[in-house]
Formats: structure tokens, sequence, C-alpha cells
């Protein structure tokens, strides 16, 4: 087991690195460069001092060993577009209220996904099913943009039951308890309305193929209960897809949406990784790459770790 | 237990029962194949130009000439839905198709061999998923433009993973059953063992991947034309056509509900055709 | 040759005519239109919330940043002079007057005695040399140091006093001290750092500045809270709290509006629609100074289609401006009629032309003329071997210039041209393609918040050119800058506006009506733009009876 997550953890390493240097040469191929440069009302003249005076001027090499020096030293740069900041506390700062929504969306996801799509497969083709099938779909079928505009509108403008937008009420008489938990609910669902419908089918789709294996129907003939054969045996094997689809789900939902972020006006990590390639800040995209890739390999790691948890017959050679 | 398969001619006639059965599907259905019809034949109709304007005719209500009304540019919008259409679900499928085809044989070749090529190339995927997705979007279509033929590959680029993990995961499920053991014995090849007899067991969850995806990708489009990205006008799309319209949303709110409502039941009819689709093409569809 | 001689000869003849009328100008105090202290009376305290597009990159007016951060540093920091939101005027603020020497080489500015920064120290004629000696170097990365660097030194005549001594005339040096990006730092806090920069605390999180409002607390991404500064040297803000709101879109702005969120944002006329019922919001139509235009190249591959005046009056004439304000702007703006100068900057008179009117018949029988006929009937005019092809280069992003430039397509086409619609990224193709001179044309807006921008846009050495070259505008611009007569300096943009005219570089577009949703409870609103009424915030106030 040690050698396995020794070796895990060096592959990982490696697939940092690549993606740093993926992420690094794509920025330097695109058209354009660091957007504060790229004001048409400066002349050209004035935007080469200011980069020279970013070290943007140094040749490319140079910058990229240069920021994979600090970054084994622990220090991620400073922002080229928000005056120094540095990029490791821009990041860090952005994780409370990115962990909320993402966790609070993936909560609400499974929560009501998974029931819904074991309700749908054991009344196949039954109204529950058709009816989960529409719900789900109409659900995904929305763009969010447009699914969390009609919410602000019907729930903050219309209802005035929450509030429009934002993490918590400014001022002292924000960021109680209830507040907080007013400002995340539409959000949440609407971050987490993709990933429920996914769970859903999914979740149908897998509990079906498992109730027609051989030894449920073997259990179900030696006349168990149908409730007890229902949960011993099928769901631990029905949810392998399912939990490989939230582990891919999950590092979206962790990783932020830019779209829900940015009309809900929630200060995370998906606004935070859109606003750095749109500004084309290097040193700001490389830290945010950093965050999202270790966040896809440890989730990664934990889900391939619940396989063989999940199904006793499945293990790595 | 061999692989269950039933007579040829029973599979079809269950398969067409399962159809009618679910009517959501059944509808689903014939609503996708007008409206791939309509959209490939709407053009040579003789109806509007999608991208002749009109500026005094703007925000025009629904009339003979203009079915469904005009637009910010007095364009008719009922035709640019159809060019739209065209658009949209062409990149959907054609995106999906990539999509589908790079991750079942990228999760069926890991999960086969497991060991260091499992490794590798889990790592591989490992390290596409890291690379934050609009960044990677926005400098591909930096780079190459935004077309729809760049757009497919973009997105599918993004997506492969997710999916090439689920095949993995369903073939690690079924690697060490008796029936894959037994085709070993009988020294059947390695690559007919993958795509003969492992990869279908990955069918059900491979149909619904499928019919989601292309769904996810219309949607996903949608979301980029709102960041900026997508496909740019004046080609129109479902999906810019929705974002544009959220600028007028307070002054002609009805355009957006047109590419809304489509893209809406073109997602509802996939997804449940996808799933009769599953339950018709399940492998382990036995006597039951 | 010629234009040398020419500018010469002008500059001489103005210097020797107008000798006594620079002496009087020399003299010249400051102008009307000081602003008042808050006016008595009003009620106080209370909280109001403004709406921002983004989060602002910094809080240091030097350091480069866009509007969101002009926005923010404009409550937090006084400029010596700022521009008056309404009238566009320069009028007095950090400093009470200032006049010119004789030869406008040197400007002395007179600080208000009261002005203190937010940690209680007295503002002086020190910060003042300190953050222009900064500003000056140039690895300083001052944003503004293009539109200072003729300053030679800055001269400390005592603690309230400061003077620019400048390398060259420069009758327009106030109203660059306006435009933001030039107000003073305090020096016992930065000095000790060997580069602004460096201060990473004080330009992110803690600036100490000397406008009304000071800053106690903020979330990255999501607000910025202001609170009154008591000891603002033009009296303390009725206000006892500002808010900025980050807030993306517009459609939830005006949702947090009409939820009574946000008290006060910039409103597209798209939205205003929204509005219009709400009795506890008013839209206030504000002026402005930018506006679009469709820029001609004069360099690059495309260049020899547009060199000809004739084209471009030609392309001119089948613009239906009416039609494009009415569609684009919904009505709410005024077209510029073929001036280059938008008329809120009052002291320019308005050049005597008569505008391009629509007419495609005579468009294209100019084109004719121009020697442009479709000689080979495959439906795109041609001369000498080269269709009339290009691409029209949109900056993605506007709603209003993307709308324009498929008009503009529609109105080429039809005159036989054979346009394509590129849409490109701002900050992407679209500026390089710019810097590089390699477009055709392409869309794009000018803002011209006074009359030295003119300069930068439209002279063939400006930092703004493209390519255009027009002598006799160069030696008129020159001339202007030599003398700070404003009447004179009026007189000269009005005949460039007419040259240019003639041989037009760019067709300018509507300028726009900007709209403010304001909140009917909070009262003494500046009715101008964001960026230029934050300083003057401390005018605002709460009347909860309404």
């Amino acid at each position: 087991m040690a050698r396995y997550l020794l070796g895990r953890t060096l592959a990982a390493l490696l697939v940092l690195w690549l993606v740093i240097t993926a992420t690094f040469v794509m920025i330097q191929a695109a058209p354009g460069g660091l957007s504060i440069l790229m004001n048409p009302n400066i002349s050209a003249e004035e935007a080469a001092r200011l980069g020279r005076n970013l070290g943007l001027d140094r040749p490319v090499h140079e910058q990229y060993v240069q920021w994979l020096g600090n970054f084994l030293r622990g220090d991620l740069g400073a922002s080229l577009s928000y005056a120094g900041r540095p990029v490791g506390a821009m990041v860090v700062e952005r994780l409370p209220a990115t962990l909320k929504l993402g966790l609070s969306a993936a909560l609400f996801a499974v929560a009501v996904g998974v029931p819904l799509g074991v309700a749908a497969a054991r009344h196949q083709n039954g109204f529950v099913d058709q009816a989960a099938g529409v719900v789900s779909g109409t659900l995904l079928a929305t763009p969010n943009f447009w699914l969390g505009i009609l919410l602000i509108v019907l729930f903050a403008v219309q209802l005035e039951w929450l509030p429009a937008s934002g993490i918590r009420t400014i001022g002292s008489r924000g960021g109680g308890l209830a507040d907080q938990l007013a400002h995340l609910v539409m959000p949440a669902v609407v971050l987490g309305t993709s990933t429920l419908a996914e769970l859903t089918r999914y979740t149908r789709s897998a509990w079906l193929e498992t109730m027609r294996q051989d030894y449920v129907r073997t259990a179900r003939s030696k006349g168990l209960a149908r409730g007890a054969v229902d949960r011993k045996h099928v769901l631990k094997n029905a949810l392998i897809p399912v939990v490989t689809v939230f582990g891919v789900a999950l590092p979206r939902l962790i990783g932020g949406s830019a779209v829900v972020e940015t009309l809900f006006s929630w200060p995370g990590l998906g606004q935070l990784a859109v606003d750095a390639a749109l500004r084309r800040d290097t040193p700001l995209i490389l830290g945010v790459t950093v965050f999202v890739s270790l966040m896809v390999v440890v989730s990664n790691l934990v889900i391939d770790a619940t396989y063989p948890l999940l199904d006793p017959r499945v293990h790595y050679s | 237990m061999t692989a269950p398969s039933p007579r040829p001619g029973g599979r079809l006639r269950r398969g067409l029962q399962l159809w009618f059965a679910h009517r959501t599907a059944f509808l689903g259905t014939l609503w996708l194949l007008l409206v791939v019809v309509a959209v490939l034949v709407g053009p040579h109709l003789g109806l509007s130009d999608p991208n002749k304007i009109d500026l005094r005719n703007t925000f025009a209500p629904p009339s003979s000439e203009h079915w469904l009304g005009t637009d910010e540019n007095g364009r008719d919008v009922f035709a640019r839905l159809l060019a739209g259409g065209k658009v949209s679900l062409a990149v959907g499928f054609a995106s999906a198709a990539i999509t589908v085809l790079v991750a079942s044989l990228v999760g069926v070749v890991a999960g086969y061999y497991g060991g260091l090529v499992d490794q590798a190339i889990m790592r591989l995927t490992d390290g596409f998923m890291a690379i934050p997705t609009f960044f990677l979007l926005l400098i591909i279509v930096s780079i190459w433009g935004s077309s729809p033929t760049v757009l497919v590959l973009a997105l599918a680029l993004t997506r492969w993973m997710g999916v090439a993990r689920i095949v993995r995961a369903e073939v690690l499920r079924f690697k060490q059953q008796e029936f894959v053991m037994a085709a070993r014995a009988a020294g059947v090849g390695e690559a007919r063992l993958m795509f003969k007899h492992l990869l279908p067991q990955a069918a059900p969850s491979l149909i619904v991947a499928t019919s989601l995806q292309v769904g996810l990708v219309m949607l996903v489009e949608a979301g980029l034309s709102f960041l900026g990205l997508g496909i740019l006008p004046p080609l129109a799309s479902w999906g810019n056509m929705l974002t544009a319209s959220q600028h007028y949303l307070w002054i002609a709110p009805r355009l957006a509900v047109y590419p809304g409502v489509m893209i809406l039941l073109a997602v509802l009819a996939l997804n449940a055709v996808g799933d009769v689709l599953r339950d018709i093409l399940d492998p382990r569809q036995g006597s039951d | 040759m010629t234009s040398q001689l020419a500018k010469r000869f002008i500059s001489t003849a103005a210097a020797l005519l107008l000798l006594p009328a620079l002496l009087l100008g020399a003299a010249q105090g400051a102008p009307q239109g000081a602003p008042q202290g808050a006016p008595q009376g009003a009620p106080q305290g209370g909280t109001v919330t403004i709406a921002l597009p983004a989060q602002p990159e910094s809080l240091n007016p030097i350091l480069p940043g866009e509007l969101s951060s002009s926005i923010v540093q404009g409550a937090l920091f006084a400029p010596l002079t700022a521009q008056h939101p309404e009238t566009f005027e320069i009028v007095p603020y950090l400093a009470t007057s200032w006049e010119a020497n004789a030869d406008v080489t040197a400007w002395t500015f007179h600080l208000h005695p009261d002005a203190k920064w937010h940690d209680g120290v007295p503002l002086t004629a020190h910060d003042v040399k300190f953050t222009f000696d900064r500003i000056l170097d140039p690895t300083e990365n001052a944003q503004s140091y293009a539109d200072v660097k003729h300053v030679e030194r800055v001269e400390v005549v005592d603690e309230h006093t400061v003077t620019f001594h400048l390398s060259q005339v420069d009758g327009l040096f106030p109203d660059r001290l306006a435009l933001g990006a030039l107000q003073p730092l305090p020096r016992h806090l930065f000095e000790k750092y060997a580069k602004l920069a460096d201060a990473v605390e004080l330009n992110t999180a803690k600036p100490v500045g000397s406008g009304p409002f000071k800053l106690v607390g903020l979330q990255t991404g999501s607000y910025i809270e202001l609170a009154a500064f008591d000891d603002f040297f033009l009296g303390r803000p009725n206000l006892d709290t500002l808010v900025f709101s980050i807030v993306p879109d517009m459609n939830v702005r005006v949702a947090r509006l009409r939820a009574g969120d946000i008290d006060w944002t910039d409103i597209e006329p798209t939205h205003a629609a929204a509005l219009a019922n709400d009795k506890r919001v008013e839209v206030i139509p504000v002026s402005s100074s930018r506006y679009a235009v469709l820029d001609f190249a004069f360099e690059g591959p495309y260049a020899p289609l547009f060199a000809d005046a004739r084209v471009r009056i030609a392309m001119a004439h089948a613009i239906d401006h009416d039609l494009i304000l009415e569609t684009v702007g919904l009505g709410r703006g005024w077209n510029m009629n073929g001036a280059y100068i938008p008329f809120v900057l009052s002291e320019i008179p308005a050049p005597d032309i008569e505008p391009y009117a629509y007419d495609p018949e005579l468009a294209k029988r100019i084109l004719a003329e121009a020697g442009w006929t479709d000689t080979n009937g495959d439906g795109t005019i041609d001369k000498d071997g080269r269709e009339f092809a290009f691409p029209l280069l949109v900056d993605r992003g506007n709603v209003q210039r993307e709308q324009i430039g498929l008009i503009l397509q529609d109105e080429f086409e039809a005159l036989g041209m054979d346009v394509e619609y590129v849409a490109a990224e701002r900050t992407g193709r679209w500026i390089e393609d710019t810097r590089n001179r390699v477009f055709a044309a392409r869309m794009a807006e000018f803002p011209v918040p006074n009359v030295d921008w003119f300069r930068r846009i439209y002279t063939s050495d400006g930092p703004n050119a493209r390519g255009y070259v027009n002598h006799e505008v160069d030696a008129l611009v020159q001339a202007a800058i030599q003398t700070s007569d404003r009447q004179l300096q009026g007189r000269y943009y009005q005949q460039a506006q007419e040259l240019l005219h003639a041989d037009p570089p760019v067709v300018p577009f509507f300028l726009r009506e900007q709209l403010m949703a304001v909140s009917t409870r909070v009262g003494g609103v500046p009715k101008g733009e964001l960026k230029l009424s934050t300083p003057f915030t401390y005018l605002l106030y709460v009347d909860s009876g309404r």
C-alpha cells in the first residue's frame, strides 16, 4: 500500500510539472498579452515600458525557470495585474467561499440525485421514472446562467424571499449563519443541478444493471426479502459508476463555476480562474492551475481507492 | 454463465416495445427527428435569411412574415432558430461522438491492462483534468478562432477524461468475471477481449454518457457564450442566441424563451432517448 | 519641409500677435465652479451602496488599473484638480488655485491648508513632490508617466505651494492632473519603499489617502467598505459609510436595485426599461465624452483601399446615423455629425461643417468617380485588379459596437464591397492588429475627456496615432499647445476638426447618453459618470424620509 501511494505521489508530481509547463507554453503561444498592457489608450512604447518593469521582456525560458525555482521554495509569486499581491494568498483567500459553495452543491446533488435515480430504477418506465427523467432533464437542460437569472428574478425581486447575490450582507448586520445560508441557497442549487441530473441518470442506470446480475437473482430466488436484497447487495456495486461521476464532478464543483460565481458575485476560485485567464496574468494562472491540479489528483486518488471497497472483485494489478 | 445474447428478432421486437412504452422517449425521438429534418431542409425552403438585417423592424412580434418575430437587428427569429439548431446540434453530436470514441479507447485500454499502463494513462487523464477548462478553451479559441470545428474539438478535449474514467471503472468491475476468464482461456486475442467482451459491458454507462454529453456540450456552448467565447455572431447558435437575449431581457423577454426552450426540449429528448436506448441495448437483458 | 516651416510660422505669428493675450492668460487663476463643501443642513449618517463591474486591481492610483480601480480610488485619494462630472470643466480640489508663468513652462499650485491624510498627518507640498518624483521615474511603473514626462522638476516653494517646471510649453497641464492616476500619495508611508509597487499592503489592503472616505474593510471579489473621513478638508461627508459592491452582471444589478440592495449604478438603455415603473429608483441621463468610431487603416496591406479621401467620404455617406442611434442607442445619445470633439467640452466651438448625409446612391457615384466599379461582374467593386474586400475587426464584449459593426457590414455590402465581420478578443487579436497596424477597418471607442486626447488620437505623432497624417491639423494642434488662452485654443481645435472632416481618418458615431440608476432615497448625486463622480461623494446624503 505504501509503495502504491508513493508511486501515485511521484506520478502526481510528474503530472503537475507537465501541466505547469503546458500551461506556460499555452499562455506564450496565444496572441495578446497581459491585459493591462493591452489597453488601447496607452501607446505601444508605454506598454513596452510597463512590461519591462514587470519583467515580461526577459526570455521566456528564464521566466519559466524562475517561476519553477520559486515554486519549489513554496513561493507562487506575485500577481502581475493585482499590484503584486502574492498569488498564494489570493488563491487561499478564495477557499472558504469556494468550499462552502462547492460542498453545498455537491451535497444537494447527492442528497437529491441518488435517491431520485434509485426510485426511477425501481419503477422503471413507470411514472416516477419518467417524471425523474423530465425533472432531472429540465434542470440539466437549462443553461445555468439562465436558471440563475430566473431564480434571482423570482426569489429576490418578485417574492423577496432571498438576497439577489453576494456571499453575505455587507456591514455589521450580515455575516450570521442565517444570513450566510440565505445567500448560499440559490448559487448552490444552480451549481448543483447539472451534477444532480448526471447522478440521477447514472444511479438509475447502474441500479438497473446490477439488479440483473446473477447473484442478485440467486439471492432473490432464495427468498431473501426484497428490501434486504436491495440494500445489501445492489447498492454498493451500483455505486461505482456513480462514485466515478461524483469524483469527476467534485473538482469541477470545488474549482468553482465561473458562470455561477459571476452571476451571484460569489468570490470563488472559478471567478478567479476566469479572471486570471482573461488577463493573461501568468503567475496567477499558474497558481490557480497548481491548486486545481492538486485537487484533481487527490480526488482521483481517493475515488480510485474506494473502488475495491465497493466491489471486492476490483483490484489493481 | 456466458454473456447473454437473445435471438436477434426477439431483441428488435423487445426494443420497439420498450420504446413505445417509454412515452417521453417516444415523443422525444419524434421531436428530435422533426428538428433534424427541419434544420436540414429549412434553408432550402426559401424562408427568410437568418442574417438579413432590417433595422426598421426590430423586436417585431410574431406575424405571418416572421413566424416568431424579429430580434434586435430585425433578423427573422424562426430562421435563426433553424440555423442555430443546425450549428448547436451538429456541435453537440460531433463533440459527443469524438468524446465517447476517445474515452472508450482510453478507458478500456487503461482498465484492461492495469499496472503501469493504467497508471500512465490515468495520470495523463489527471493532467488534462487539471488544466482549468476555461483557460484551455480561451487559449484554443485565441489561437485558432471559434469556428464550429474548433469548438467541437476543443470541447471534446475538455470532456473526454470524465467518460474515460467511467469506462475504465466499468472495465475494472468486469475484468475478473468468469466469461472474460473463459474467453481468455479459449485464446481470444487481447484486442477482441477489450472491444468485443469488455467494452460492451460498459455500454449502458456509455449510452447514458453519449446522450448526456450531447446535451452538456450544447449547454457548455451557451455558458461559453455568456463568458465571451463560444460560437461568435453573426453565425447563430442556440447558445449565443440565448446569451444575446440576456441583454434585451427587459425589452423583449420572448427572445430568451425561444432558444432556451429549444435547448431544453433537445436535452430532454436526448436524455429520454438515451435512457431507452440503454435499456434496449443493455447486454445484461436476459430472460427476466 | 513645408510642415516645419508652417509650424514655425504659425507659432511665431501666434507668439507675436498674441503676446498680450498670453500675458493676460498666464495670470489666470482658478476657473469658476469650485466645489463647495457638503451642503448645510443635509441629513447626516447612512450608507450608500455603489455597484462596481469588477474587482479593482489596486488601491494605489499611480499603479496600473482599470475602471473599477479608478472608481474606488476617486473616493479615497484627492486629486490636485478634478474634472466636474457634469460640465467637464477643471475645478479646484486639493489645489485651491493655480497659475502658469509667462511662457507657460511652469505651473504653480496652491494646496488646501487643511488637507490631511487618513492617518491624521497633514498633506503638504512635500507629498506632491515625492509622488511626482516617483511617477517620473520610468522604472516605477506609473500608468500616467507618459502624460507628465515633460515635467523636468517639481519644486517645493513652501508647505502648501508646489511648482512644476516643464521642459516644453503646456497649456493643458491642469487638465492632465484631473484625469486620475496622478493623485498625491503620502510620503511618510511610501518613502521607505524602493519602489511604490513594493508596498503591497498599502496598495491592496490598507490604503491611506486624502479623499472624503477611508477604507475600513474589504473582501476580494465581493465588496469594499469605506467610512467617512472626519477631517476631510472640504468638510466631513454626510454619509457614515460608502460601500462598493462587485456585481459584474447587468441583469443582477437591475435585480439588486429593485430589491433595494444597491443605490447607485450605471445602467444600459436596454435595462432602463425594467426600472421605468419602480418608484424607488430614478434613471438619470449623464454626459459622456466617449464615442464609437469606424477607424480606417493608413498603413498595412489594406491601406491602398482607403488612401483616397473620396472613398472614406463615400463610405461615410453610406451610413445612416439616425437609424443607428435609434436602433443601437435606443435613441439615447447625440450624433456627432462629423465633429471629433464631444460637445460636452463646451469651450470648443462646434466646427462649421456639413455632415455627410445618408445617401447610398451618392456614395456609389463617388466610389465610381474614384475608380471603383465592378468591372468583372462578380458583385464586388474593384479597381486596377484589386477587389474592395476587407475584414471589419470588431472588439468583442461591447454589444453596441458589435451591433454597429453588423450594420456597417450590411451598408457597405450594399455599395458593392465585400466585408468580412471578424469578432476579435479585445486584449488579443484586436489590440495586436491595431498596434501592428495590419487591420483594415476596425471598430473602436475613443475617449476625449479633454482636448489633449484629440491630440493623442488625431495627430500624426500622438501616442495613439495609427498612421493617419495631416500636417495642417498637426500645425493647428501645436499652436493650441503653445498657448494657455482657452478661447484661442478653442478656435484652433475648431479649425482642426473642419480639416479632419474633409479628409476623415475615422467615422465618429453617436455620443452615448450614459444612464445612471439611483435610488430615490439618495440625494446630492452628481449627474456624471461614476469614475468622475466618486471624488464628489462627500456631497451624498441619505434622505430616509423619501
